[in-house]
């Protein structure tokens, strides 16, 4: 038995420094062209779509096949500023009360949908008044009201109010168009897939892969596909994810492990991309619980965490430093009050507190490895001001349960959003308390500056108030703001067009065989 | 024989009414909202409590029990809370390939494992012996995950012999088949090895060695069929951690099975697709015992006589 175990343990010795081998020898010919041929591109993602619908769902996984098959009266552009999409223009008009609630949508003459079908005004109406009535989508459709045909073309949207985020929400795949016909016959849209999107549904092998191919019906000719189809193969680990690009079965891969970019670099035949995002993480604080209602204790925290520690062992250094309460990268950004790494002036506020820090109760709860990873790291750095912090890990529905309802502490979270306006109503606003603010937030001269912003249609001075409610949040700091992770993706080498908004959108259409 | 299958197969009802009352408890009574989970954390209260509504949630926890037996008496599994698609269309999509992956896994695990078995038993404490053991020793010792990428490495990524991952081809299910497979090939040859040891120690077994039979007619024709009750048992039973240990090569080989969409689908606290996972993994457990009970019949005329009572 002795012998047996002897030789267990060398043969498992050999074989991790086989596996050493392979991995530190990296894999030098991979293949270099098309996974599959130079009319389709294989891109590989973590996580399937929970639904093709447009309005069904609120992931991310969902949000791109959307954009491969629908589109909206608007789309954000790469800095992430509403442009043109199916409308070709749009007017503000003025209502009895003078104020800026009327939206007159022009759209492009000679629209189709996937199906050869015309897509008209009635088509935009049946899609937006029925994305306000489901819930997945409640968050994109509360800054209209009601939605006409003015004839095929127009189309009048009236909003509760001045709405800045009237077109960031028509952009949002929520708000994409559907055929007003299946919508009426209350068709299963996410077996009819019907959009006027650059590509259409061909096939779901459900757990595996998504196939598309292009639609010859897709309005703009300048940036029609130009690789014909499209394979979304959804491989969840993600060293299988790098394993399948170096076996040469992939062309892209949307979520790169940290882990695997050191085995991937240097290879001739792909690219690494690290791009930085508006992904805002953070410590959250619950700020009706004392003592982390007083200032003071909050500031302190956050003084006492090194951040890029934290990036270090979280993210393997893939991420930058978050510098102020809102995410850096969107319009109305400011780091103006907010305060670094110091453990001098972390003492200082703990002394204008007056307490005990050995009192603080903080227990930090993590739905993830990175977020335990990055919570070890916060517990070690809050020991050294005297706070003796507590880590717990639980589930994901746990966890999203406890944080929304205020029963913890503190929790390792984030929020990814493509402008500022909704990132501020979601996770500042009092509104929000019970959703998005968990910290739980409520301050009325935040609230007022949220509410104004919102209602200022000028983007210039949307951007004042935006910056004045940035800053104002920095002196309040109701969290404790660690990170913005990078986008790490991997593409073949010879995969021409790619390119990623900080909100994380890329366009499929654009890409080509070089 | 007719009558023992019906009698076996109805016992069947009250072990699902049981498992789906208890899983259906659990899930019902652990912290977590679906509606929640669903509409992630932008969500507004107003929207959860929709959504709540919607799916039934706010009805008594017993009134929800009723209401899923009552559907499922009638072949309706439910609809998944995150796909919105019927759980039974969901099963049925990913069902094949779990159940190609197992059986790819059993009969590698059986191939390998009943010879190695028999011959370290046969050759005892000599450095076949050693050497048999020690492999199944490996195969009980090495985490699956970790084994599956050193094939994948070796037989994809260096060799370019079979892919990476996806279905479609026979090589598709090679490496998850022989992941999982070494695993209860351990299993089976160790007990194989164990009861070839007790069998040939046996007087019949000297009796027909006395009687000058040749050494392969006494292993294949008096010790193996005795030997193999308890292998037949152990095989059975690995069907369940085939089960457990295809959501590891599932997640692996990015195969879309269903121990994949379990594991989803308690992230999620998806309901009626765990459940539906449950039930099918019932009832897959409890006819496999069904068959390794009749395969007793089979090599043991004992027992098979006691059947026919």
């Amino acid at each position: 038995m002795k012998k047996l175990s002897v030789l267990l343990l060398v043969f498992c010795m050999m074989l991790s420094a086989a596996v050493g081998v392979v991995h530190a020898e990296k894999i030098d010919d991979p293949l270099a062209g098309p996974a599959i041929d130079e009319n389709t591109v294989v891109i590989c993602t973590a996580d399937e779509t929970p639904s093709l619908t447009t309005a069904g769902h609120n992931a991310v996984a969902g949000d791109y096949v959307n954009h491969l098959t629908h589109n909206g009266l608007a789309r954000l552009n790469m800095d992430l500023n509403p442009e043109p999409d199916l409308a070709e223009s749009w007017e503000v008009e003025e209502d009895e009360n003078g104020e800026e609630t009327i939206w007159i949508f022009t759209l492009r003459e000679g629209l189709k949908f996937c199906d050869g079908s015309d897509l008209k005004a009635e088509d935009v109406v049946a899609s937006l008044l029925y994305a306000k009535e489901q819930p997945d989508a409640a968050n994109y459709t509360q800054s209209f009201d009601t939605v006409e045909a003015i004839d095929d073309l127009q189309v009048k949207i009236t909003t509760p109010g001045p709405s800045a985020a009237l077109l960031y929400d028509l952009a949002h795949h929520c708000c994409f168009i559907n055929p007003k016909k299946l919508i009426d016959e209350g068709a299963d849209l996410n077996e009819q897939v019907v959009g006027a999107g650059p590509y259409k549904f061909v096939k779901w092998n459900r757990g595996e892969s998504i196939e598309f191919t292009a639609n010859e019906h897709y309005w703009d000719t300048e940036r029609a596909p130009k690789i014909e189809n499209v394979i979304w193969r959804i491989i969840k680990e993600g060293s299988s994810r790098t394993l399948a690009m170096q076996a040469g079965e992939v062309d892209f891969i949307i979520e790169l492990d940290s882990a695997s970019v050191d085995i991937l670099e240097g290879n001739p035949n792909i690219v690494i991309s690290i791009e930085p995002s508006v992904s805002h993480n953070w410590l959250c604080i619950n700020n009706e619980k004392e003592p982390f209602d007083d200032i003071n204790v909050r500031k302190a925290i956050n003084c006492s965490i090194n951040k890029q520690d934290v990036i270090d062992v979280a993210l393997d250094g893939y991420g930058e430093i978050a510098r102020g309460q809102t995410p850096e990268g969107m319009l109305g950004f400011s780091d103006k009050g907010m305060e670094e790494y110091d453990l001098d002036k972390a003492m200082e506020y703990m002394e204008a507190w007056g307490g005990d820090p050995a009192s603080i109760e903080l227990d930090i709860i993590c739905s993830n490895d990175m977020k335990r990873r990055a919570a070890e790291v916060i517990q070690m750095n809050l020991a050294d001001v005297g706070i003796n912090a507590t880590i717990s890990s639980m589930d994901l529905a746990t966890y999203l349960s406890k944080t929304a309802d205020g029963d913890f502490t503190g929790f390792i979270g984030g929020y990814t959003s493509n402008e500022m306006m909704s990132f501020l109503k979601g996770v500042f606003l009092s509104d929000s308390i019970g959703a998005a603010n968990k910290t739980r937030t409520n301050n009325p001269e935040l609230d007022e500056l949220i509410r104004e912003s919102m209602r200022t249609v000028d983007q210039d001075e949307r951007e004042k108030i935006l910056i004045q409610a940035s800053e104002l949040l920095n002196e309040l700091c109701p969290e404790i703001p660690l990170f913005q992770d990078n986008y790490l993706k991997a593409l073949k080498a010879n995969l021409d067009g790619f390119e990623c908004t900080v909100g994380g959108t890329f366009w499929v259409q654009d890409w080509s065989w070089k | 024989m007719g009558r023992y299958i019906l009698k076996r197969i109805l016992t069947l009802i009250p072990v699902l009414l049981g498992v789906t009352l208890l899983v259906f408890l659990i899930l019902s009574l652990a912290p977590g909202d679906p509606a929640k989970t669903i509409l992630g954390e932008m969500a507004t209260p107003e929207a959860i409590e929709q959504l709540r509504e919607e799916m039934g949630l706010n009805d008594p926890i017993l009134v929800q029990y009723g209401r899923y037996m009552g559907n499922l008496i009638r072949g309706d599994f439910g609809i998944s809370y995150k796909t919105k698609v019927g759980v039974v269309e969901e099963i049925g999509a990913r069902f094949p390939t779990t159940m190609k992956v197992a059986f790819s896994a059993i009969i590698i695990a059986i191939v390998l494992a009943i010879p190695l078995g028999i011959v370290a038993a046969v050759k005892q404490n000599t450095l076949v012996d050693g050497l048999s053991m020690f492999i199944a020793l490996l195969g009980v010792s090495i985490p699956i995950f970790w084994f599956s990428m050193l094939l994948i490495q070796l037989f994809s990524v260096k060799l370019g012999w079979f892919p990476v991952q996806g279905t479609g081809t026979w090589k598709h299910y090679v490496l998850p088949g022989l992941a999982l497979g070494f695993q209860s090939m351990a299993s089976i040859a160790r007990i194989t090895r164990s009861s070839m040891l007790e069998v040939i120690r046996q007087d019949y077994i000297t009796t027909a060695r006395a009687k000058g039979l040749p050494q392969g007619r006494v292993i294949r024709h008096h010790a193996l069929p005795n030997a193999l009750i308890p292998t037949i048992t152990v095989t059975g039973l690995q069907i369940g951690s085939l089960l457990a240990g295809a959501v590891m090569t599932e997640t692996v080989f990015g195969l879309p099975g269903i121990g994949r969409y379990m594991v989803q689908s308690i992230e999620g606290r998806d309901t009626p697709a765990i459940m539906g996972c449950i039930i099918v993994f019932t009832v897959v457990f409890t006819l496999v015992n069904l068959i390794v009970d009749l395969l007793y019949g089979l090599v043991d005329p004992r027992i098979r006589a006691q059947y026919k009572k």
